[in-house]
């Protein structure tokens, strides 16, 4: 971090503390910050939205915001300022500028990793219960990825699996090492304990992303039944130490239409959730289930439902495969992510099991120079239509172009599974969703400048 | 148990600082020392002063409850001062490491809330409101905790005993002078921050 950046740190963490005191009155003023120190407008639009939120005190966003302040422990709520909004956004941001230029590579803002790949749990369709129980990436192997993100810029960890929890002490030890990084989970949720809560309020930097597929009955139809009263019993006792979470949804043929619905979204709510990650279901792995992808009507659903409770509900969501256009397409090949298995190979994104790098054997920087990812860089946005950004399941050819290009092999970690194979999987899918996709952009967008 | 794994941490360290300086201590050479692994010095600490500032918190409060125990600054004051002539290595390896001046702010801290806890059971001091309790705390946190420092930075010389005893003692026949002051103007009923 050079000088200038310092001050700005100094300066910004001094106005969260004015902040902290009355949020009512200084939440608007700190925008204000925020609008000087963007001078080269790289968060115009960002700052745009903003606006609007602020200077509406019963706008959901400003609810979600002000629920912070009610919601969440003082020293949590600090931490994931400094952390996620200085160091990974404001200040990391202009690191990994530098040095995506520096290394004439993509530089990702986060990275997503593996400590295991064992889970407590067996559920239908996930890649990680195909895993078998058997891989980890020890402390030392994660510690380095982090230091190495961090001379990088990188502020952010996001932990998959497998179940890290089942690593919650070494996830804890890289939380208390590593204090100026944000770190989160996705998990299941059923290691989630008071002692656990009681560690996460001292380290303060950790944040869980708790798996649901609904309400009980989808959610123990596919993780096996108790497991939602598990979730419930997990939410319950983050609420109770004022610790933030989120949820991750996976939506499928069958739960689409509750995941998608107004009661699940209260319900959401209701659980105390700050946050809601959505994936569509993937046909990734040998054993996938294909018919638990989502059609293309019931994608547009989740793309029109999604938007309109954006307008309406204190939760922030995303939803990976329908919110390219707010991302410029796919964030994954290093763009704005990666994966990091548990085997150490490091992959494009947590759902494209093809690697040409392992992190026992290259650096961060290095796997970033390799063909797979520089082929991604080159390749990216894999379309212009940005509800279509997905290399596998809406554009299924380029992945294959990708894979043959750089000379990838399969990463599964059960049963090495041909690109060709991978992709005809989602060949109908892609074909089906490209019309519907394709009248969603134009009502949305003016399509004359596509090209930019 | 955990506090078992960081006391067993704060043994090493001590043990590794009665040989050389902080700056050629690393966590791996703690973990080493006491056979358990960096993540689960990690678990516990966030870095190497977060261990140092247990460990001073830890002493700082057995000195608080001993204070307590008999109402004597006296007795606090000379714990301190054979706590130093015992541990002279260690101290100077801290102090002559890199963040060494860092500790100094702790021991300010710590000069504070051992004044405190002894003025708790100080015949006399009862009566005082908690404002002018911890405003004599300060004035002797400044006189206990600069003489100390001096002597810290000066190697913690043998031949200087006498004069850190004398001195000592000085300032525990003022304090006596020094509760009768805030107890006149406590009767006096003055404003501290207006009038003073």
């Amino acid at each position: 971090m050079g000088i200038s950046e310092k001050i700005k740190r100094m300066g910004l963490s001094k106005a969260y503390d004015y902040l902290d005191k009355d949020p009512d009155a200084n939440i608007p003023k700190l925008l204000d910050w925020v609008d000087k120190l963007d001078r080269n407008d790289s968060l115009a639009s960002q700052r745009r939205v903003f606006h609007e939120v602020v200077d509406n005190p019963d706008n959901n966003w400003y609810r979600l915001i002000r629920s912070f302040w009610t919601d969440i422990d003082a020293g949590v709520r600090k931490a994931l300022f400094e952390n996620l909004i200085l160091n990974a956004t404001l200040l990391g941001g202009a690191e990994q500028a530098r040095a995506r230029e520096k290394y004439g590579c993509n530089i990702p803002w986060a990275i997503l990793m593996d400590p295991t790949s064992a889970c407590n749990l067996h559920c239908t369709g996930c890649w990680a219960a195909e895993y078998g129980n058997k891989l980890n990436m020890d402390f030392a192997t994660l510690d380095s990825i982090i230091e190495q993100g961090k001379a990088l810029g990188v502020y952010v960890y996001i932990y998959s699996g497998g179940e890290p929890l089942v690593r919650k002490r070494d996830l804890i030890a890289l939380c208390n090492k590593h204090s100026d990084c944000e770190f989160l989970a996705f998990t299941n949720g059923t290691l989630i304990d008071e002692e656990f809560a009681e560690d996460m309020l001292r380290v303060k930097n950790f944040i869980p992303a708790i798996s649901v597929e609904g309400f009980e009955e989808d959610t123990d139809f596919r993780r096996g039944a108790g497991t939602y009263r598990a979730v419930e019993r997990a939410m319950r006792i983050l609420k109770e130490h004022k610790l933030p979470f989120g949820l991750s949804c996976c939506y499928t043929s069958k739960n689409v239409d509750v995941i998608g619905s107004e009661k699940y979204f209260d319900q959401m709510v209701d659980w105390g959730a700050k946050f809601c990650w959505f994936f569509t279901y993937m046909p990734v792995g040998v054993d996938a289930v294909p018919d638990l992808m989502a059609s293309a009507q019931q994608r547009a659903f989740m793309y029109q439902q999604v938007r309109a409770f954006r307008k309406t509900k204190p939760l922030f969501t995303l939803d990976f495969w329908n919110d390219g256009e707010y991302v410029n397409g796919c964030i994954a090949g290093g763009r704005c992510y990666l994966h990091i298995n548990a085997g150490g190979d490091i992959e494009p994104c947590a759902f494209i099991h093809y690697s040409d790098s392992n992190i026992h054997e290259k650096t961060l920087v290095e796997a970033f120079q390799s063909p797979l990812f520089m082929a991604y860089r080159q390749g990216q946005p894999f379309n212009e239509n940005h509800l279509r950004p997905c290399p596998l399941l809406d554009n299924p050819d380029r992945l294959k172009g990708l894979v043959e290009q750089s000379g990838a092999h399969s990463t599964d970690l059960q049963n090495p599974e041909d690109v060709d194979e991978l992709c005809e999987k989602c060949r109908l899918a892609a074909q089906n969703w490209a019309p519907v996709a394709d009248a969603l952009w134009a009502a949305g967008h003016d399509t004359s400048n596509m090209k930019r | 148990m955990p506090n078992r794994t960081k006391e067993m941490l704060a043994e090493s360290l001590m043990k590794l600082l009665a040989r050389r300086t902080l700056d050629k201590i690393t966590i791996q050479d703690i973990v080493d020392d006491c056979g358990y692994n960096r993540q689960t010095f990690y678990y516990h600490f966030h870095d190497i002063y977060d261990l140092i500032d247990w460990i001073f918190a830890a002493q700082t409060q057995e000195l608080i409850e001993k204070c307590r125990a008999c109402g004597s600054l006296d007795v606090g004051v000379e714990a301190v001062i054979a706590y130093m002539r015992g541990n002279r290595r260690l101290i100077l390896n801290i102090l002559r490491s890199v963040n060494g001046e860092k500790l100094l702010d702790n021991l300010y801290r710590s000069a504070q809330s051992i004044v405190l806890s002894a003025l708790e059971n100080h015949p006399g001091v009862q009566e005082l409101s908690a404002e002018y309790r911890e405003l004599v705390a300060e004035a002797f946190k400044y006189a206990l905790a600069g003489l100390l420092i001096d002597w810290m930075r000066a190697g913690i010389p043998e031949d200087r005993v006498h004069k850190i005893h004398t001195m000592k003692a000085i300032y525990i026949g003022a304090l006596e002078y020094a509760l009768d002051t805030v107890r006149g103007l406590q009767a006096l009923n003055l404003d501290i921050e207006r009038d003073l």
